[in-house]
C-alpha cells in the first residue's frame, strides 16, 4: 500500500470488513474473538464464518488496514494456534471515513423521511 | 472442527479447496475458529452443531471461489479473446471429427438439408477442413500471444509452427479435394500421396505446438486457472491417436471401429478439451495489450 493511499480510495467497505475494522478499534483480538464481538454486537444479525472472516483478515493485511499484534495476550490460556490482529492508523481512518460515509447517507435518507428517528437528540 | 461423519469429510474437501498459499497462510485459524464455533453450537444441541458444521462448509467453499477469482488477477472477459477462444473451440474439433465422427457427418448432413446443399459434394469435406485450419491457426497463434513470459525466439517458433501445421492440414484437405475430383483422375494418386504427407505431420505439429505451449502456460499460469488447458486439448489428441492406432492393430472393421465407445469417447474429448482452452483465452487478455486492470487501490 502506498503512502499516497487516501481512506476515500477503498471505500465503500464490504459489511464483514468494516465490522472487522470496528472490533479491532477497541481492542487486539484473534478470529474467535473477532467472530463472538460482532455477534454480539449486531446482536446476532451478522455472524461471521471462518472462510469469510479469514478472506476479509487477509485483505485487510495486504492493504495495511489490520496487523498481525506483535505480542500475545495471554499466551498460557490460549491455543498456540491463534493469532491476534491490531488496527493500524490507516484502518482507522478508513473506519471513519466509511463510518462518516454511512452516516452522510443516513441524513440524506432521514431528509427523505425514509429514516424516522434518525439525527434527533 | 470436531466434525463427525459425512461433515467432517466436507469441511476437509472445503479446506483442500482454498488455494494453496491462502490455506498454508491461514488454514490452521481457520480450524481452530471452526472448531471453536462448532464446539459452541454444540452447547445448544445436536441440531444446532450440525448447522454451525453444514454453514461453514458452505462458506468455505464460496470463500474458495473468491479467492481464487481474486489470485487469478490475469483472467477477465475480452472480446478479442472472445473471437480466439470460439476459433479454438471450433477449428481443431471441426478438423478431428471430419475425419473420425459419422455423428458429425450426419450433423453436416442434416444442416446442409436446412439450408439446401448437397453435403455429399466432395467440396464439403475439404472446405470443412480448410476452415477448420485457418480456425485452429488463429486459436494457436492467440494462445502463444498469451504466454507473456516465453523468449522471443520460444515465441516465434511456436508462432511459425501454429501457422505451418494449421497449413499442412489445411493444404492436405486440399489435396485430398482435388484426389476426389473425377477431372483429374491422372494426378490422383498424386494428390493422395501429397494429402497423406501433409496431413499426418500437420497434425503433429499442431500437437507439438499445444504441447510446447501447454508446458510454458503451466509453469507460468499464463491462462490464469485454466492453464491446464492447452495440454489437456494435446493429451485428448493423444488419446485419439491411440485409440485409433489400437483400432487400425486389432484389424476391426472400420465402421464399427469408428462407431465404438472408446473412438466415440476420445472423439468427443477433443472438443470438449477445446471448448476449456476456448474459455482460457476468452478469459485471458493479452498481456502486453492496452487494458491494464487497476489493482490498487481498490475498494476493500
Amino acid at each position: 500500500m502506498s503512502a499516497e493511499t487516501q481512506p476515500k480510495d477503498l471505500l465503500p467497505l464490504t459489511e464483514p470488513v468494516f465490522h472487522i475494522l470496528l472490533s479491532l478499534a477497541d481492542e487486539e483480538r484473534h478470529g474467535y474473538g473477532i467472530m463472538r464481538e460482532v455477534r454480539e454486537r449486531t446482536e446476532g444479525s451478522v455472524v461471521l464464518a471462518p472462510g469469510t472472516l479469514y478472506g476479509a483478515i487477509k485483505r485487510l493485511r495486504t492493504l495495511g488496514l489490520i496487523e498481525e499484534a506483535a505480542t500475545r495476550v495471554d499466551p498460557e490460556l490460549d491455543d498456540e494456534r491463534r493469532k491476534y490482529y491490531r488496527i493500524t492508523g490507516l484502518g482507522e481512518r478508513v473506519a471513519a471515513a466509511e463510518a462518516a460515509r454511512v452516516a452522510a447517507l443516513a441524513r440524506q435518507a432521514a431528509l427523505k423521511r425514509l429514516l424516522t428517528g434518525w439525527g434527533e437528540a | 472442527m470436531s466434525t463427525p461423519g459425512i461433515e467432517g469429510r466436507l469441511f476437509g474437501a472445503a479446506m483442500l479447496m482454498l488455494p494453496g498459499e491462502f490455506r498454508s497462510e491461514y488454514g490452521e485459524e481457520i480450524r481452530v475458529l471452526a472448531r471453536d464455533t462448532v464446539r459452541e453450537a454444540q452447547s445448544q444441541g445436536a441440531g444446532s452443531a450440525r448447522s454451525a458444521r453444514r454453514r461453514i462448509v458452505v462458506d468455505l467453499l464460496l470463500a474458495a471461489m473468491r479467492e481464487h477469482a481474486r489470485k487469478e488477477s490475469v483472467m477477465h472477459f475480452n472480446l478479442a479473446g472472445l473471437g480466439a477462444g470460439i476459433a479454438t473451440a471450433i477449428g481443431l474439433p471441426m478438423v478431428i471429427a471430419s475425419y473420425s465422427s459419422y455423428g458429425f457427418w450426419g450433423l453436416v448432413r442434416q444442416t446442409g438439408a436446412v439450408v439446401g446443399f448437397d453435403s455429399s459434394d466432395v467440396v464439403v469435406h475439404p472446405t470443412i477442413v480448410l476452415v477448420g485450419a485457418v480456425l485452429t491457426a488463429i486459436g494457436l497463434l492467440a494462445l502463444v500471444h498469451r504466454l507473456a513470459t516465453a523468449s522471443p525466439a520460444a515465441s516465434s517458433t511456436l508462432r511459425i509452427a501454429a501457422v505451418v501445421g494449421s497449413a499442412m492440414v489445411g493444404l492436405g484437405g486440399a489435396a485430398m479435394f482435388a484426389y476426389a475430383l473425377p477431372t483429374v483422375s491422372e494426378w490422383r494418386g498424386a494428390f493422395d500421396l501429397v494429402g497423406g504427407l501433409l496431413l499426418g505431420p500437420g497434425f503433429l505439429v499442431i500437437l507439438a505446438v499445444l504441447i510446447a505451449a501447454g508446458v510454458i502456460a503451466l509453469r507460468t499460469r499464463a491462462l490464469g486457472v485454466l492453464s491446464f488447458a492447452p495440454l489437456a486439448v494435446a493429451g485428448s489428441l493423444v488419446l485419439l491417436m491411440v485409440v485409433a492406432l489400437l483400432g487400425f492393430a486389432t484389424g476391426m472393421p472400420m465402421e464399427a471401429f469408428v462407431r465404438g465407445p472408446a473412438m466415440v469417447v476420445s472423439v468427443w474429448l477433443v472438443p470438449a478439451t477445446s471448448v476449456l482452452l476456448g474459455a482460457a483465452l476468452a478469459l485471458t487478455p493479452i498481456p502486453s495489450g492496452a487494458r491494464v486492470r487497476r489493482s490498487e487501490p481498490r475498494p476493500a
